[in-house]
């Protein structure tokens, strides 16, 4: 018999098959020994005894912390997001005023400056508004029949 | 094998799955450096807890056996570091006659001892492998994964697995004989 593949002295070493021929070939062969040696140390230090009980695994899980709430961005619903677009739009516009950039800009240009410091203004709130939503880990309360 | 997302998540249900499927990696490495049974179901839960509060630094590509044994290795190797450095504090004092009374720890039998000796010895012989070959050793030899799901979890054949166990074994061979002389 020529030297096994390493699978097969794996089983063996699991329990997992039985080989007499193997076996006879595993004493005449030093290096195929040595090989399942350090096969049956490793397989010894995953042994059956190393399951963990029912009991552990509640005990760790009761010792977790509770996962962080998620994140969640919103945009927030449709007249929010038009009053932040107005606002920040007003807020341009009355700008432009006291600084006399409206007689001195084409009023083109004004209009889409404003245009546009408004949609800044939603993007602003959309990034810096942050609704907690319960992470999957936490129990949801019950709603209200 | 460990869906990711779940994973960092956060579910404790997920997690307890998780702890089911893997935990004999954790406590194989918990009983090579632990001291008593108590000892033990400490450190098993020390590791979790660590790997729940580390659970985001878990990428894909590795595999979680492997991220699982790494966090596992190290926080018991440093717990093991710093329970020796106690004691042997303890021993100089207690040596001084001052506090025999409370150095009063059972010594394990010797044979406990000295196979917790060469299974740490396997293990710092296993980190010493690349990273491949430590892998599939951790996953079909004590994780007890069959070689189909060991490929899986690899994402490679099922050939390269053989490939890799049979170059670790012979590896570690080297290594492990080399640290008994």
């Amino acid at each position: 018999m020529t030297c096994p593949d390493v699978e097969r002295l794996v089983e063996v070493a699991l329990g997992q098959s039985a080989d007499p021929e193997l076996e006879a070939h595993v004493q005449r062969c030093e290096d195929c020994r040595a090989d399942l040696l350090t096969i049956e140390a490793l397989a010894g230090v995953g042994g059956p005894d190393r399951e963990i009980s029912e009991g552990l695994v509640s005990r760790i899980v009761a010792g977790l912390p509770k996962p962080e709430p998620r994140v969640r961005r919103t945009w927030g619903g449709g007249g929010q997001l038009l009053l932040t677009w107005g606002l920040g739009f007003l807020t341009a516009l009355v700008s432009a005023g006291v600084t006399g950039s409206i007689g001195a800009l084409d009023p083109g240009t004004v209009l889409m400056l404003a245009t546009a410091f408004g949609a800044a203004s939603v993007l602003f709130t959309r990034l810096n508004r942050r609704d907690r939503a319960p992470a999957t880990g936490e129990p949801s309360r019950p709603r209200p029949d | 094998m460990v869906d990711r997302e779940r994973f960092r998540e956060g579910n404790h249900q997920y997690f307890a799955e998780v702890i089911r499927d893997y935990g004999r990696v954790v406590k194989a490495v918990c009983l090579s450096y632990a001291e008593s049974e108590d000892d033990v179901s400490d450190l098993i839960q020390e590791c979790w807890t660590l790997a729940y509060e580390k659970r985001h630094s878990f990428r894909a590509e590795g595999s979680f056996a492997a991220w699982l044994h790494r966090l596992t290795r190290n926080h018991c190797t440093d717990a093991y570091r710093s329970r020796t450095s106690r004691r042997q504090g303890l021993e100089k004092f207690a040596a001084m006659g001052a506090i025999q009374d409370l150095h009063r720890r059972t010594p394990s039998p010797a044979e406990e001892l000295e196979r917790k000796e060469s299974e740490r010895t396997l293990w710092n012989a296993l980190d010493a492998l690349p990273e491949k070959e430590r892998d599939a050793i951790i996953l079909r030899l004590i994780q007890r994964r069959t070689p189909g799901e060991v490929a899986e979890e690899m994402k490679i054949e099922k050939a390269s697995v053989r490939s890799n166990i049979s170059r670790g074994i012979k590896r570690l061979r080297g290594l492990i004989g080399g640290a008994d002389k």
